[in-house]
């Protein structure tokens, strides 16, 4: 109750790295070293050096150039995937939590059944059957969030609801819309981040791993994932390419873990 | 000027095993009174009466299992969304927890324009009049206007509650508990504060409260309730000497300040809504039980037109 | 005169704030004597409950002793002592009945488990007459059924027989002093005079000593012997329950007890007590109740008042001198 609003430490390290990896991908939209699809057959497997500074692949092409572009990929897929698993978790979540009784029951079994097949190998069945590539990955990995979503945004709406100044509004007057968006939802926004912010470092793993397998982004769209492939058959001649990358998708998803923790100690802390 | 007629409420419990018998909770079972323009009606009951469910049903919080509200004559369970929304405008309900009742996220002026936008009453600066006004009116300020409930105290915090309650300008309001959570010192001032809007307002009042001191000074009129039914009902002075054997055990089980009372205590407790007595439900702790009681469930009877009391001890 | 049991003096207590140390309880004194019940009496926000947490050593972490002493049966030094030592008063020693019974036990063990606990953990005794102890002990506080009731889940227990289950852990290490913070108010009325009773039944029969905390005056007649009225961190009445009821002497204590409601002042205003008690951070030199006291002189807003006899009431006010006998207004 006397806490001052201190963010801890994993907090900040959580976001410095988050922000440093967005402060990438924002420049690789304008400028990258090098073109990252050109290929330089006299400089390949280079190591890092000034001129590449995390050496080239197997192509000849700019390690570098490609992991700013492939952050592009990472961070579209992660936030559009997350967007489409909040928005049908949210929808889902919200209704059964709201209304309870026999649409709550629905929408429940609905999620069970989804969250009856382990959540990767819903998406690698979803994109075998329509096709790989980015749009197909993003709706696959949303669909797979979706009854995580569900049941963090239905268990806070059924605790919210419970609250007097919801009931006092009711007997006011208020119709379901205003009590949802107005009373229920700024008071479930920090639980919601929380899970959003822990989400989007699954969604990043989950994508580099059907990438890896070849289901995810298709060439020529860069993916660290797939980069991790190509790299593996170097790992004893080049093996910074193999370090390099895997260490950028942990880094991503380290400091996507750490945020979502500190936003939750805060929250802790305050309640 | 609303009139409860045989309200019962029963909440259905999920069955235990797959051919177990379906059980019910009767929160409320056949609950009548009349609440008369400008009077406060306090309704007393220890936990699990139905007394709060019985004031949540005539605000419609929830619906009833069977009996009437009527307002006017009136049916409330039976209006549609409009005539709804026209009632709500003249009912409503403050309650205990003065944490609990207000949005953390939202501050004092938000609150209290809520229910003018929800109604859509007046412009802006219409609502903003209205608003002070009515701050004023519950003895606060407009320096409270940008304030968020977490900076308020608890006696300001109900203040606010009462103040958005009655920014509607309503005829009736139903107040749960909305002093018990409170020290004695705010209790006092809360309770001034009600009385004085009342008379400003020619307010109603139906005030819900297991605080037997509180119900004595407060209340015009008292309804003891016990397992979801009314047992006694009569003016305050009436109930000054109680008839039911709850009703007396119940007031002479208030902790006073002189020792010796030779007070009644009950042995025993409340039995569960889910099984309730057969015949009295009060007769597992009555102490002048007879053998009818158990079987036979007593009729109301009217001692004076105002003091009503069930009990086979009167027939 | 008899040692007392607990001995508490000029005990200051403060929490520590990014922005500074503030003392939540102020040079507070008293003592609890043998089979002696005491109670506390004060709105929220006065240091009851915190008052309670130093004497058991359960202090928050922001919070620590700054001054004083609590001493214990005359040689146990409380403010010294290491958490290793606390375990053993503890429980044993001093133990503490709390106000919500479901929380005070834990729903995953059997009560009567529970309730032997301390017994398993201090004494030799054989497991089966520990458990006969306990029985006998649940048959004490009014138990019925004692030897099925051993094995149940307090979620399987109505509130008042948790309520008797949590007295009866609190006795059963026979403890020198218990601490009771307001073991009644979750109760229902008629389920809270049945406790109330107990209480009474346990100070007679098993002579204990008790601090009760609790804001109901009625309660606190029932039960206390003598009552301390705090406000705002600092002592500013005590004395026997009856005189504080019939004549208190301090503005605070009388306020208190006027503005409670009976149907004896019906349709009168009630009395209040204007404002609300300052938050910690907003006291300031001076008597404690100056700002909400309608008796207040312009002393009181700088001078704290000392403490003065009166028969057998002390009060923390200028109103009154020592020289004087009777209570002026």
């Amino acid at each position: 109750m006397m806490m001052k609003r201190r963010k801890s430490i994993p907090f900040h390290i959580g976001l410095t790295i988050v922000m440093l990896l967005f402060l990438m991908m924002l420049i690789s939209l304008f400028y990258t070293p090098y073109d990252p699809n050109m290929m330089q057959t006299n400089a390949r497997l280079a190591k890092p050096s000034l001129e590449h500074l995390f050496g080239t692949d197997n192509f000849g092409r700019d390690i570098l150039s490609r992991m700013m572009q492939g952050s592009q990929t990472a961070f579209l897929i992660g936030i559009s995937s997350v967007s489409v698993g909040l928005f049908f978790g949210f929808l889902i979540g919200a209704c059964a939590g709201y209304f309870g009784g026999w649409i709550d029951e629905l929408c429940m079994r609905f999620i069970d059944a989804l969250m009856a097949f382990p959540g990767i190998l819903l998406a690698i069945m979803l994109i075998t059957v329509f096709e790989p590539g980015i749009k197909n990955t993003i709706l696959a990995l949303g669909m797979m969030s979706v009854p995580t979503f569900a049941r963090i945004i239905r268990s806070s709406f059924m605790q919210t609801k419970q609250f007097d100044y919801v009931k006092a509004s009711k007997a006011k007057g208020a119709g379901s819309i205003h009590i949802i968006f107005k009373h229920i939802l700024p008071n479930i926004v920090s639980p919601i981040l929380v899970a959003a912010t822990l989400s989007f470092s699954g969604t990043i793993l989950a994508e580099a791993g059907l990438s890896y397998l070849g289901l995810g982004v298709q060439p020529p769209d860069p993916s660290w994932g797939r980069m991790l492939k190509e790299a593996q058959p170097y790992i004893a001649t080049a093996p910074w390419y193999v370090i390099i990358t895997g260490t950028m998708i942990t880094l991503m998803v380290l400091g996507f873990n750490l945020l979502g923790d500190g936003i939750r100690d805060q929250q802790d802390k305050k309640s | 000027m609303i009139e409860v007629k045989n309200l019962y409420k029963y909440y259905h419990m999920p069955r235990k095993k797959f051919f177990s018998k379906e059980t019910s909770i009767k929160a409320v079972n056949g609950v009548s009174f009349t609440l008369r323009k400008g009077e406060t009606f306090g309704l007393v009951g220890e936990s699990g009466s139905g007394k709060s469910t019985t004031g949540e049903i005539i605000v419609q919080l929830i619906k009833q299992t069977s009996g009437q509200v009527l307002y006017k004559g009136k049916d409330v369970s039976k209006f549609n969304a409009l005539q709804l929304k026209v009632w709500r405008r003249k009912v409503q309900i403050v309650f205990q927890d003065p944490y609990a009742s207000l949005n953390p996220k939202k501050t004092v002026q938000w609150i209290l324009r809520e229910p003018l936008i929800i109604h859509k009453i007046g412009n802006r600066r219409e609502q903003d009049k209205r608003i002070i006004d009515m701050l004023h009116d519950v003895g606060l300020d407009e320096s409270f206007l940008k304030r968020y409930p977490h900076e308020l105290s608890g006696g300001q915090r109900q203040r606010v509650v009462i103040a958005a309650a009655l920014i509607l300008h309503p005829e009736f309001v139903v107040i749960d508990e909305g002093v018990s959570a409170l020290d004695v010192s705010v209790q006092a001032q809360i309770l001034n504060l009600l009385k004085a809007l009342q008379k400003k307002y020619r307010l109603t009042y139906l005030f819900i409260s297991h605080d037997l001191n509180v119900v004595q000074y407060f209340c015009d009129r008292i309804a003891v309730m016990y397992l979801g039914e009314i047992v006694e009902m009569g003016t305050v002075s009436d109930l000054d000497e109680p008839k039911h054997p709850y009703t007396k055990a119940l007031f002479s089980s208030i902790p006073t300040r002189d020792v010796n009372t030779s007070e009644t205590v009950l042995s025993g407790e409340v039995p569960s809504a889910s099984a309730i007595p057969e015949g009295c439900p009060f007769h597992t702790r009555c102490p002048f039980v007879q053998e009818r009681c158990k079987h036979e469930k007593p009729v109301k009877h009217e001692l004076t037109t105002e003091h009503t009391v069930r009990c086979h001890l009167y027939d | 005169m008899v040692e007392p049991i607990l001995d508490v003096k000029d005990l200051d207590v403060s929490f520590t704030f990014p922005d500074g140390q503030y003392k939540a309880i102020d040079s507070l004194s008293f003592t609890v004597h043998s089979n002696e019940v005491v109670g506390i009496v004060g709105e929220s926000g006065c240091g009851k409950t915190l008052t309670s947490l130093a004497i058991m050593g359960m202090l928050p972490d922001n919070a620590s002793i700054t001054n004083g002493s609590i001493c214990f049966r005359h040689k146990r030094h409380l403010v010294s002592l290491s958490e290793k030592e606390w375990q053993s008063i503890r429980g044993r020693a001093i133990s503490m009945i709390f106000q919500e019974p479901m929380t005070a036990l834990n729903p995953v063990y059997p009560v009567g488990k529970q309730i032997s606990e301390v017994l398993i953990k201090h004494t030799k005794q054989s497991r089966k007459a520990i458990k006969e102890q306990t029985i006998q002990l649940m048959k004490q506080v009014g138990l019925p059924r004692a030897e099925a009731l051993y094995h149940s889940y307090p979620h399987q227990l109505s509130g008042g027989m948790r309520q008797r289950i949590v007295i009866a852990m609190a006795l059963i290490g026979e403890p020198d002093l218990i601490i009771a913070d307001e073991p009644t108010t979750a109760l229902d009325v008629t389920i809270q005079s049945q406790i109330i009773q107990l209480f009474r039944k346990l100070k007679q029969e098993k002579k204990v000593s008790m601090l009760f905390i609790s804001h109901d005056w009625g309660v606190l007649s029932q039960v206390c012997d003598r009552v301390l009225v705090l406000y705002a961190g600092q002592l500013v009445e005590t004395g026997p329950i009856s005189r504080l009821v019939d004549e208190p002497l301090h503005p605070y204590t009388k306020g208190l007890i006027r503005s409670i409601p009976d149907r004896a002042k019906r349709g009168e205003p009630l009395y209040t007590i204007p404002g609300r008690v300052p938050p910690l951070k907003e006291r300031h030199r001076g008597c404690p109740f100056y700002d909400r006291c309608r008796e207040r002189m312009e002393i009181c807003r700088t001078v704290r008042p000392k403490t003065v006899n009166i028969k057998e009431q002390m009060v923390q006010c200028h109103l009154y001198t020592e020289e004087m006998d009777v209570p002026s207004s």
